[in-house]
C-alpha cells in the first residue's frame, strides 16, 4: 500500500489534507459527518485573545465558481477556546494546528505563551498565524503585506513558542516571495498559501455592495489557478516547506499544487458543498499512487518540469 | 455585540444520504413547483422546520457552487419520500426546475432515473403545542413551507391542539400558493394580501392581530401558541405583535447560507442565550432555524 504521509519540516503528518481554518468549525461540526481524525492535521477557525461577534450579515455571496465571504473573524475568544474547544480537538488524534489571530504582535504573543503553558506546551503540535484576514480593519492582514511587519511578529512567537510555526500568507500583495522570504527568515517552519483574494460583488439595481463590509475574501475553484502560481512561485524561492491552499476540490487539484511544490494542502470551501470530501480525496490519492507505481506521496512534490 | 463561548450543543446524528430519486416535479403555480424525492433516510429524519442542502449542478461542474437551503414541505417516511416547495427564481432553482421527472423503471437502455444530491435534514424543529392549545401558524412567501408540514403533523397526531389556524400573507390574490393544500386538512384557513384582492387587506401579522383580538379575544393567552416562517421583515414584525402581546410564539428565521450545517459561520442571528442575558451570534443552521421569539434581537441583527 503506497504512503500518504508527509513530513512539513519538523511536523510529520499521516497524509496531506488538513482542514483549512474558518471551513471546519472546531471539529465538532463535522462529527456527524466523518471522523475528524481522518484528516493529515485539522485546523480550528481562528482564535483571538477576546472574543470577536464578527460583521454584519449577509457574510456570504456566491460568484462564479466561488464565494465571497466576510465572516469577520467571529470566534469565542482565546480562554473559552482552551475551555470549550480545544480538549475535545485533542482527542481526534491527528495534528492538531490552532490559527491565532491578533491586533497587536503581543497578543499573538500572548496566546503563543499562554499555549506553552497548557498540558506543559503539549496540548497542541502547531501554531498557524494569520497574518493574512482580508477581513477585518485588524485581521493580521496588515502584517502580511509588510515583509518587516511579518519577520518581526513571526520573530517574536518563535521566541514565545518552541511549536513548529506556520505562517499562513495573503495573496494579496505584489511580491509573495519577499513576504515568504521574511517569514522563514522569521523562524517560520512551514508556509501556507494563499488565504482568501480580496474582492467584490455589486447588486447594480441597488448601486450596493452586497456585502455590509463591501469587500470579502474569494474562495472556491476560481482561485485554484491563482493559488497555485502564488504556490509554485513560493516553492522556488523559499527552502521551507510549503502548504498549498486554494479551490482544491478533489485529488486531481491536490496533486496539481503538490506538483507544484506544495509538501501538503488544505481543504476549505469544498467541505461546505461537500463535507466528507476529504474521504473521497484520500481515497483517490491512493489510487494515484498505485496508477503510477510510486510508494510515497512524497515522490511527486515538486515534480514539475 | 458580545460573545459567549457557545460549544456546539449535542446534535443528532445526520444521515449519510445517497441520491434523491426525483419522483415529480411538477408546476403549482406561477414560478411555484413541487419537488418530491425519494430517499428513506431524509425522509425518516425530516421534522417540521428542518431544512436540506440541494446541489443544483451537475457532478463535476463547480458552478454554481453552494448548495441551495430549502425547508421540508411534507415527507412520508412509510414511503420514503420527502418534498420542497420552491420558488425557481434564481440559477439554483431554476436548475431544478429543469429536473426532469422520469418513469418509475426506466425502459431497458434508456435514461436512467433523475437524482439529486441532497444532505441533510439539518436543523431543529418547530416545539409542538400543548394539548388543548390553539396553534396559529404565521407564513409568508416560501416560508409556509414548514408550516404545511407542521400542520400535517399536528392533525395527525394524537394530541391534537383544540384549534390550527393558519394565517398566510402573499402581495395578492394569485400569490396564495400551496393555500390549496392548507384547505384539505381539517384546518381552519385564513388569508391576507397586501392589495385586498383577497382575505384580510394588510399584512398577515395585521390579519394576527384582527384573530387575536375578535375571535380568540377573551380566552386564555398561555393557550396560544403562535408559529412564524416569512421573510425577515414577516418575521420581524411577528416578533414584535408576540412580544408585545406577551404570547408564546416560535419563529423559523431565514439567511444566507453557505455550508447549512455550522462549519462556515455565514448565517448568524444575533440571539440571548436567555431571557435578559447578552445578545449574541448564533449560527442558524446549527442552533435553529426555530428560536423563541423572546431570544431574538429587535430588527433581528437585519443591516439597514
Ligand atoms: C433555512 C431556509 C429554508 C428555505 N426554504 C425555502 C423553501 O422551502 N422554498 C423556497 O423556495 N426557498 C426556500 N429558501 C430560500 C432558498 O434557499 C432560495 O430561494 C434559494 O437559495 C435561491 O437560489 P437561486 O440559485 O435560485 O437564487 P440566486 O439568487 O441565484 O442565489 C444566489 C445565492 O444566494 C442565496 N440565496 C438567494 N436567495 C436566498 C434566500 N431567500 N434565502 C437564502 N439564501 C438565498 C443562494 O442560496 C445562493 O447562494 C430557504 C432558505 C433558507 C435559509
Ligand atoms: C467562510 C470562510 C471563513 C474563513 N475563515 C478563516 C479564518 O478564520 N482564518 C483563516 O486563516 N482563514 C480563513 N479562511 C480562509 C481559508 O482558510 C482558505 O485559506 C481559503 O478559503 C482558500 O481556500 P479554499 O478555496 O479551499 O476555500 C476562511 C475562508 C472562508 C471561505
Ligand atoms: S451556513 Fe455555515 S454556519 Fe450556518
Amino acid at each position: 500500500m503506497p504512503s500518504l504521509a508527509v513530513t512539513l519540516g519538523p511536523l510529520r503528518a499521516k497524509n496531506p489534507v488538513f482542514s483549512a481554518s474558518g471551513t471546519f468549525g472546531y471539529g465538532e461540526e463535522m462529527e456527524p459527518f466523518l471522523n475528524p481524525g481522518v484528516y493529515g492535521g485539522i485546523i480550528g477557525k481562528s482564535i483571538s485573545i477576546k472574543p470577536r461577534g464578527g460583521n454584519p450579515t449577509p457574510r456570504v455571496v456566491e460568484t462564479a465558481s466561488g464565494m465571497l465571504n466576510s465572516i469577520g473573524l467571529q470566534n469565542p475568544g482565546f480562554d473559552a477556546f482552551l475551555r470549550d474547544y480545544l480538549p475535545r480537538m485533542r482527542g481526534y488524534g491527528t495534528l492538531l494546528v490552532v490559527n491565532l489571530v491578533g491586533d497587536t504582535v503581543d497578543e499573538y504573543v500572548e496566546m503563543a505563551r499562554r499555549l506553552e503553558e497548557v498540558e506543559g506546551g503539549e496540548a497542541v503540535d502547531a501554531l498557524e498565524l494569520n497574518i493574512s484576514c482580508p477581513n477585518c480593519p485588524q485581521g493580521g492582514m496588515e502584517f502580511g503585506i509588510d515583509p518587516k511587519a511579518t519577520r518581526l511578529l513571526v520573530e517574536r512567537v518563535r521566541a514565545a513558542s518552541r511549536k513548529p510555526i506556520l505562517a499562513k500568507l495573503t495573496p494579496n500583495v505584489t511580491d509573495i516571495v519577499s513576504i515568504a522570504r521574511a517569514a522563514e527568515d522569521g523562524g517560520a517552519d512551514v508556509l501556507t498559501l494563499t488565504n482568501t483574494f480580496v474582492g467584490m460583488a455589486i447588486d447594480w439595481r441597488k448601486r450596493q455592495a452586497i456585502l455590509p463590509a463591501r469587500t470579502g475574501g474569494l474562495s472556491g475553484p476560481a482561485i485554484k489557478p491563482l493559488s497555485l502560481r502564488l504556490v509554485w512561485q513560493v516553492a522556488r524561492g523559499c527552502n521551507i516547506p510549503v502548504m498549498g491552499i486554494g479551490g482544491i476540490m478533489n485529488a486531481d487539484d491536490v496533486m496539481d499544487f503538490l506538483v507544484a511544490g506544495a509538501r501538503a494542502v488544505q481543504i476549505g470551501t469544498v467541505q461546505f458543498v461537500r463535507p466528507r470530501a476529504v474521504l473521497e480525496i484520500l481515497e483517490d490519492l491512493h489510487r494515484f499512487l498505485e496508477e503510477e507505481g510510486l510508494d510515497s506521496i512524497e515522490q511527486v512534490v515538486g515534480t514539475i518540469k | 455585540m458580545t460573545l459567549e463561548s457557545t460549544p456546539v450543543p449535542c446534535r443528532r446524528q445526520i444521515p449519510e444520504a445517497g441520491p434523491s430519486r426525483v419522483v415529480f416535479n411538477r408546476k403549482v403555480g406561477p414560478g411555484w413547483l413541487l419537488l418530491r424525492l425519494e430517499e428513506p433516510a431524509i425522509a425518516r429524519a425530516a421534522a417540521p422546520g428542518s431544512f436540506v442542502e440541494v446541489l443544483c449542478a451537475v457532478p463535476g461542474s463547480y458552478d454554481p457552487l453552494l448548495r441551495r437551503p430549502f425547508s421540508v414541505y411534507d415527507a412520508d417516511p412509510a414511503a420514503g419520500t420527502y418534498d420542497l416547495l420552491y420558488i425557481a427564481t434564481g440559477r439554483g432553482t431554476r436548475w431544478m426546475a429543469a429536473l426532469p421527472e422520469l418513469p418509475e423503471l426506466p425502459e431497458e437502455g434508456g435514461s436512467p432515473p433523475a437524482h439529486a444530491d441532497v444532505i441533510g435534514p439539518f436543523g431543529n424543529r418547530f416545539t409542538p403545542p400543548p394539548a388543548g392549545a390553539t396553534a396559529l401558524l404565521v407564513g409568508g412567501g416560501v416560508g409556509v413551507a414548514p408550516l404545511y408540514f407542521f400542520a400535517r403533523e399536528l392533525c395527525a397526531s394524537r394530541e391534537r391542539p383544540a384549534q390550527v389556524i393558519l394565517c398566510m400573507g402573499a402581495r395578492a390574490a394569485d400569490q396564495l400558493q400551496g393555500i390549496e393544500e392548507f384547505r384539505k386538512l381539517p384546518i381552519r384557513s385564513e388569508v391576507s394580501t397586501d392589495d385586498g384582492s383577497a382575505g384580510f387587506h394588510g399584512l398577515v401579522t395585521g390579519l394576527l392581530e384582527h384573530l387575536l383580538d375578535r375571535d380568540l379575544k377573551g380566552g386564555d393567552p398561555r393557550r396560544i401558541t403562535i408559529y412564524g416562517c416569512g421573510p425577515t421583515a414577516m418575521n420581524e414584525s411577528l416578533r414584535r405583535v408576540a412580544i408585545e402581546r406577551k404570547l408564546w410564539c416560535e419563529i423559523c428565521v431565514e439567511a444566507r447560507m453557505a455550508c447549512g450545517f455550522g462549519i462556515c459561520f455565514a448565517c448568524v442571528v444575533p440571539i440571548q442565550k436567555s431571557l435578559g442575558g447578552a445578545y449574541y451570534n448564533r449560527r442558524i443552521c446549527l442552533e435553529g432555524p426555530v428560536f423563541d421569539a423572546r431570544l431574538l434581537k429587535p430588527g433581528l441583527g437585519e443591516h439597514e
